[in-house]
C-alpha cells in the first residue's frame, strides 16, 4: 500500500511531463462529473417550482388567475346574456332573485340585467385596469430603481427618491380619488391617476436591492471590464430583484383591482352602465339589504380575483426565498 | 445616528415632499376645465360682480402667485373657501376631522393588537390547525376591500341582527359633550359623560373593523411568515444549543427579529386604512372629514381637494415616523447603519 | 462500550429533507470520544461533520430527519461496587440486590429493567432504553449513567445541553441574536448554563473574568455592544467565551475559524487550544483542514461522504495514512520544503441525493476496484487503534 502513496516531488515530475494515462483518466471522469450537471437556470427554475408547488394553496391561486385570465379573454363568448351587459332595460325582469331560474343564475338587477353576466364583463374591466397599471408603473419603478441605486449617493439617487417621495406622501388610494376628482370622472383618468403613484413602490423595492448588491464583487468585476452602466443594471443587477418585483406584482394585481373598485364604488371610476365590478357594488348598495344579491355577487367576485392572485402571490414570493 | 436625528431628518425630508405634492396639486387643479367661480354663484349675477369675487378671491393672478397666497393663507390657518359647503373649509374641517381621527384611531388600535395576536398564534403553531385557521382567515381578510366588508357588516350585523346602528355616530337624543378639545369621544370621557362614550364607540365598531380587518390580516400574515423566517437561523439553533428554555427561545430570541418585517407593513397598513376611511364613512354615513371630502370632489371643489391631500398627507407622514421610531426601537441595526 | 467512552455514535445516519429530493448525508457514521480526549474530526465542506455535531445536541434543523442510529452519551461515574456483586452480572431481568443498591445510591431503576452485555460491559436497560453502563475495573465495577440522545425526552435533552454538551460555532455573526446586545445574551446563557440551582451572583462580573480569558480587550465595551458592532474575531471570542462559561463534559469546536480573517484565525485556534489545556473538556475539533488539528488533537477521524473512512492517533494519521483519501488529504498540503503546488483530489464532492453505489469515494479514488463500487467497506482494524474502510488490502 505504500507504494501507492506517491510523494509531492513525484507528482510534480509527472505534472511537468507529458501526461500519462493515469492523467487522462482523471480527465475524463472530471468531465464526466461535470457534464451532468444541469444549466443553472433551468435548475433555479426547477427548484422554484418544486418550491412553489409544494404548497397547495400557491395552486389553487394559480388556478383562480387562470380562470380569471380566462373569463378576462373569453368571458364574452361564454356569458349568458352578452347584450345585457351596458344599455338595457327589461322591467318585467327586474330583480329576480338568484338561483330561481337557469336563464338567470344570480339574478337581475333593477333594469332587468343578468348579474351573472354582467359580472363576468367585469373581470374584463378590472383586469383591464390591472393591465394598463401595471404595465405603465413596473418597467418605470424598476427603472427608476435601478438607475437611483446605481447612482447611490449622488444627485441623481436623491432626485429620483425625493420625487418618488412626493407621490407616496399620500396613501394612494387618496392621491388617485384627488386626481380623478379634478378631471373628467372615468376609467382612462383613474388608471392614469393610479399608475402615476404606483411605480414607486417598484422604485423603492428595487432602490433597496441595488444598494446592497452595488458594492458586491461581481459588479466591481463588471465595471472594470468595461461593460456599460446600462449592460450592468439590466443584466447584473435586475436577475436579482426579479424575485421581489414579481411577487409585487402579482400581490398589485389585487391592490390595483382594490384600488380599481374603490374608485368607482365612490363614482369617480367607471361609469355606469358600464359593468365596472366597483360599480355594480356601489349600485347594488343602494338595494341593500333586501336585494342583496345585486351587489354581493360583484363583491364576491372581486374577492375570488384578490384571493387568487393573493395566493399565487404568496406561493411565487415563497418559492423565490432562498435558505434551507 | 441617535434616534432624535433620525426623527428630525425624516421630518425634514417629509414635509418637503408634502410641499411638493400640494404644488403638484395645486397646478393641477387649475388646470381643469370651468370657471371656478361662476361654480360658485347663481348663474345671474352680473359681470361685473363675478370680476369682484374673482379678484377678492384672487383667481385672477398668475398660479405661481395663488400658490403663494394660499400658502400663506394656509400657514395663518385660512385653508380657503368651500364651493360645496359654501363656507370656510377650515371650519368645515376642525368639525368633522376629529371624527375621521377617533375612528381611525379606534381601527387603528384593533389593528395593532389584533394583527399581533393572530400572526403570533399562527406563527407559533406553524401547520397545525391554529396556523391553518388563522392563514385561511388572512386571506380572506385580504382579499376583500374595506368597502365591501362594510357592506357585509352593515348587512350581517345592523340590518340582520340588529347588534350595532347601521349609520352615524351617536343615536338621535344623546347628550353631546360640549368640550374642550372637540373630538366627541374624549370630551365624553372628560365630561364624565359615560353613556355617551359607549354609545360613540357601539356605533363606531363596525365602520372600525371593516377599516381594520384587511390590513390587520396582511400584517398577521408577515408576523407568521417573519417567524418562519427567523426559525431557520442559526442562532435559534444555538439559543437552544445552549439550553435555553423553550419559552426564552420563543418570545425573547425569536419574537423580536420576527415582527420587524410585520411593523414595517404595519405602518403601510394603517395609511391605507386613512385612504380606505373614505369608503368607509360613506357606507356608515359617518360624520367625518373623508366623507365630507369626497361630496367635496364629486363637485370639484378644488380647495377642499388641496386641503385634503395636504391634511391626510400630513397625517400619514407623521403615522410613518410615528412607525419608523417603534421600529427602529425594536432594530438596533437600522438605528445604528443610518449614519449620515 | 468502553468504559472511559463519553460519547458514542453508533451507525448513524441523517439525512435532509429538499427540494430535490432526499439528501442522504450520514451513511452509518460510527464514532467514539474518550473521556478527557481530544479528537479532530476532518472532512471537505458537505461530508456531514456539522450534521453530526448538531446531531448530538438535537439542535438540527426541521428538515432533517434522522433515520437510524445511537448516539450514546455516558455521564460520570455514579458510584461503585467491589467484586462481589460481580455475581448478580447475568443477561434477563435485573437482580434485585442490585436493584437495591442503585436505590440505596438515589438513582431510580424501574422493577422490570434487564442486563444486557455490550462488548466487555453491561447495559441496564428499561422499557427498551439503556440508563445505566456497568464497566469492569481492576478493583469492582463502575456505574455510569448512559443514554441514548436520540431517544431523549425534552427535559433530559435540556439537561444535555445545559450541563454536558456545548459547542463553538462556526460563523459566529449567524450564531448571535442580531437584536439583542451581548450582555444579555451572555447573561442568558449564564443563567441557564450548568446547574440550575447555582445562582450567579453578579452576571456581569463573571462575564468579563470570561471575556478575559478570551483575550477581549475592553470587556465592559463589548459586554454593551450589539454583535454587529463587533469584528468577527471578536464575535468569535464571544461565542467561546460563552461555550466555555460553565464546565461541560464534551466541547464541540465546529470550524470555529473558518469564517475568520486569516490573520486572526491563528489567533483563535491557540485561544481554543489554551482553554482545552485549562479545562477537563473531552473535545472534538472539527476542520477542514488536517494541518490546524495536528497540533490539538490526540486522535483523528477522517470522514467522506458521511462516514468515517479512517481513525488512528494523530501521529499515526500523519506517518502512515492508509485510505486514499487521507492520502489525498496528506499530499494536498503544501509543504515549505518546495516542490511546488498541491495537487489537490481529483473528482468533486459526492451529490447526497444520489450518492456514489458502495464505497462514497470510488469515483474519485485512483486505485477503485470494482468491488468499491458494489460494496460499502467496514472499519477494519489494523491494529495500534487504526481503523480504515477500505478494499484495498
Amino acid at each position: 500500500m505504500s507504494s501507492e502513496s506517491k510523494s509531492i516531488d513525484d507528482k510534480m515530475e509527472k505534472n511537468s511531463n507529458e501526461k500519462t494515462e493515469d492523467d487522462h483518466i482523471e480527465e475524463e471522469k472530471v468531465e464526466e462529473l461535470t457534464e451532468k450537471k444541469e444549466s443553472p437556470w433551468k435548475d433555479s427554475l426547477k427548484r422554484k417550482w418544486y418550491r412553489f408547488s409544494q404548497n397547495p394553496l400557491s395552486l389553487v391561486g394559480l388556478s383562480i388567475a387562470i380562470i380569471t385570465i380566462f373569463l378576462t379573454l373569453f368571458g364574452e363568448y361564454i356569458s349568458p346574456h352578452p347584450e345585457h351587459a351596458f344599455y338595457y332595460s327589461n322591467y318585467q325582469d327586474a330583480f329576480i332573485e338568484p338561483f330561481q331560474t337557469m336563464e338567470y343564475p344570480f339574478g337581475t338587477d333593477e333594469y332587468g340585467r343578468d348579474v351573472l353576466t354582467r359580472t363576468i364583463f367585469g373581470f374584463r374591466y378590472a383586469m383591464t385596469m390591472v393591465v394598463v397599471v401595471l404595465t405603465l408603473s413596473v418597467p418605470t419603478g424598476v427603472t427608476a430603481g435601478l438607475v437611483a441605486g446605481y447612482h447611490k449617493d449622488t444627485w441623481v439617487d436623491t432626485l429620483i427618491m425625493r420625487i418618488a417621495d412626493v407621490f407616496i406622501a399620500v396613501p394612494p388610494l387618496v392621491l388617485a380619488l384627488s386626481i380623478t376628482a379634478m378631471v373628467d370622472p372615468g376609467p382612462m383618468y383613474a388608471m392614469l391617476a393610479v399608475s402615476l403613484m404606483w411605480w414607486t413602490w417598484y422604485t423603492r423595492i428595487v432602490y433597496n436591492n441595488v444598494s446592497s448588491l452595488v458594492n458586491e464583487e461581481f459588479i466591481k468585476s463588471a465595471e472594470i471590464m468595461g461593460d456599460s452602466k446600462l449592460h450592468i443594471m439590466f443584466s447584473e443587477i435586475l436577475p436579482n430583484c426579479t424575485g421581489a418585483i414579481l411577487t409585487k406584482a402579482t400581490l398589485d394585481v389585487g391592490w390595483v383591482i382594490i384600488v380599481g373598485a374603490s374608485l368607482s364604488f365612490v363614482g369617480l371610476g367607471a361609469q355606469a352602465p358600464t359593468p365596472d365590478l366597483g360599480t355594480m357594488v356601489a349600485n347594488g348598495a343602494d338595494w341593500m339589504p333586501g336585494r342583496w344579491w345585486v351587489a354581493i355577487f360583484p363583491a364576491i367576485a372581486i374577492s375570488f380575483i384578490i384571493l387568487g392572485f393573493n395566493l399565487l402571490g404568496d406561493g411565487i414570493q415563497d418559492a423565490f426565498e432562498e435558505g434551507s | 445616528m441617535n434616534i432624535k436625528k433620525y426623527i428630525a431628518k425624516r421630518a425634514f425630508w417629509g414635509i418637503i415632499a408634502l410641499l411638493g405634492l400640494s404644488v403638484f396639486i395645486f397646478y393641477l387643479g387649475r388646470f381643469i376645465p370651468g370657471d371656478p367661480v361662476q361654480m360658485m354663484v347663481d348663474p345671474r349675477t352680473p359681470d361685473a360682480v363675478v370680476e369682484e369675487l374673482r379678484k377678492s378671491l384672487a383667481l385672477d393672478r398668475p398660479i405661481y402667485m395663488q400658490y403663494f397666497i394660499w400658502f400663506r393663507n394656509v400657514l395663518q390657518g385660512d385653508l380657503g373657501f368651500s364651493i360645496y359647503s359654501r363656507r370656510s373649509l377650515t371650519a368645515d374641517v376642525t368639525q368633522r376631522l376629529p371624527f375621521t381621527l377617533e375612528l381611525v384611531f379606534y381601527a387603528g388600535m384593533v389593528q395593532v393588537v389584533g394583527s399581533f395576536l393572530l400572526g403570533v398564534f399562527a406563527g407559533s403553531n406553524i401547520n397545525k390547525w391554529q396556523d391553518h385557521i388563522t392563514r385561511v382567515f388572512a386571506y380572506i381578510g385580504v382579499s376583500i376591500p374595506a368597502f365591501v366588508f362594510a357592506i357585509i357588516f352593515q348587512l350581517m350585523f345592523s340590518y340582520t341582527w340588529g347588534l350595532f346602528p347601521s349609520t352615524g355616530a351617536l343615536t338621535e337624543g344623546i347628550v353631546r359633550p360640549d368640550g374642550p378639545t372637540g373630538f366627541l369621544g374624549i370630551d365624553a370621557l372628560l365630561n364624565g359623560q359615560i353613556g355617551t362614550f359607549v354609545n360613540y364607540v357601539h356605533h363606531a365598531t363596525l365602520p372600525a373593523f371593516a377599516l381594520a380587518i384587511p390590513g390587520m390580516a396582511q400584517v398577521a400574515r408577515m408576523y407568521r411568515s417573519g417567524m418562519i423566517t427567523t426559525g431557520k437561523k442559526e442562532y435559534i439553533a444555538m439559543a437552544r444549543g445552549f439550553g435555553f428554555p423553550e419559552r426564552i427561545v420563543r418570545f425573547k430570541y425569536l419574537l423580536r427579529p420576527s415582527v420587524i418585517p410585520g411593523l414595517t407593513v404595519l405602518g403601510m397598513q394603517i395609511a391605507m386604512m386613512i385612504g380606505n376611511a373614505f369608503l368607509v364613512e360613506m357606507v356608515f354615513v359617518w360624520p367625518g372629514f373623508s366623507r365630507f371630502a369626497i361630496e367635496a370632489m364629486l363637485e370639484s371643489d378644488l380647495n377642499t381637494i388641496v386641503a385634503t391631500v395636504l391634511i391626510i398627507g400630513l397625517m400619514f407622514a407623521i403615522l410613518n415616523i410615528i412607525v419608523d421610531i417603534v421600529v427602529a426601537y425594536v432594530d438596533p441595526r437600522i438605528r445604528y447603519t443610518e449614519e449620515g | 462500550m468502553s468504559k472511559n467512552s463519553v460519547l458514542e455514535i453508533e451507525d448513524l445516519n441523517v439525512g435532509y429533507n429538499t427540494y430535490r429530493g432526499f439528501s442522504d448525508v450520514l451513511d452509518d457514521l460510527n464514532l467514539t470520544l474518550k473521556k478527557g480526549e481530544k479528537i479532530g474530526v476532518i472532512g471537505e465542506s458537505g461530508c456531514g461533520k456539522t450534521t453530526t455535531m448538531k446531531s448530538i445536541h438535537q439542535i438540527l434543523s426541521d428538515n432533517a430527519v434522522i433515520k437510524s442510529g445511537k448516539i450514546y452519551f455516558n455521564g460520570d461515574e455514579l458510584f461503585a461496587l467491589d467484586r462481589s456483586y460481580e455475581k448478580y452480572l447475568e443477561k434477563g431481568p435485573i437482580h434485585t440486590e442490585l436493584q437495591d443498591t442503585f436505590e440505596e445510591n438515589d438513582l431510580s431503576v424501574p422493577s422490570k429493567s434487564k442486563l444486557s452485555k455490550e462488548g466487555d460491559s453491561w447495559a441496564v436497560k428499561s422499557k427498551g432504553t439503556v440508563r445505566y453502563g456497568i464497566y469492569q475495573t481492576e478493583n469492582g465495577m463502575i456505574i455510569k449513567p448512559r443514554r441514548d440522545v436520540l431517544k431523549m425526552k425534552k427535559k433530559e435533552l435540556m439537561s444535555l445541553r445545559r450541563r454536558h454538551v456545548s459547542m463553538i460555532p462556526q460563523d459566529p455573526t449567524a450564531s448571535l441574536n442580531p437584536l439583542y446586545k451581548v450582555k444579555t445574551q451572555m447573561k442568558d446563557v449564564l443563567k441557564y448554563s450548568g446547574e440550575t440551582t447555582e445562582e450567579i451572583e453578579d452576571y456581569k462580573e463573571r462575564s468579563i473574568e470570561l471575556f478575559d480569558e478570551v483575550a477581549l480587550t475592553d470587556p465592559e465595551r463589548v459586554l454593551d455592544s450589539y454583535p454587529f458592532q463587533l469584528s468577527g474575531g471578536m464575535r468569535q471570542r464571544v461565542c467561546i467565551a460563552m461555550s466555555v462559561a460553565v464546565a461541560k463534559d464534551i466541547l464541540i469546536a465546529d470550524e470555529p475559524t473558518t469564517n475568520l480573517d486569516v490573520t486572526i484565525q491563528d489567533q483563535v485556534l491557540r485561544l481554543i487550544r489554551d482553554i482545552l489545556e485549562e479545562r477537563d473538556f473531552s473535545a472534538i475539533f472539527v476542520s477542514q483542514a488536517l494541518g490546524a488539528v495536528r497540533k490539538f488533537v490526540d486522535r483523528i477521524y477522517v470522514v467522506y461522504g458521511g462516514t468515517v473512512v479512517e481513525s488512528a492517533s494523530t501521529s499515526r494519521i500523519f506517518t502512515d495514512p492508509k485510505h486514499p483519501y487521507t492520502v489525498g488529504l496528506m499530499e494536498s498540503i503544501p509543504k515549505l520544503t518546495g516542490g511546488g503546488f498541491s495537487v489537490g483530489i481529483a473528482g468533486q464532492t459526492p451529490d447526497y441525493v444520489d450518492a456514489p453505489s458502495g464505497c462514497r469515494f470510488h469515483p474519485r479514488c485512483p486505485d477503485a476496484k470494482d468491488r468499491c463500487k458494489e460494496e460499502k467497506p467496514d472499519l477494519v482494524d489494523l491494529g495500534n487503534d487504526h481503523y480504515v474502510a477500505c478494499w484495498r488490502d
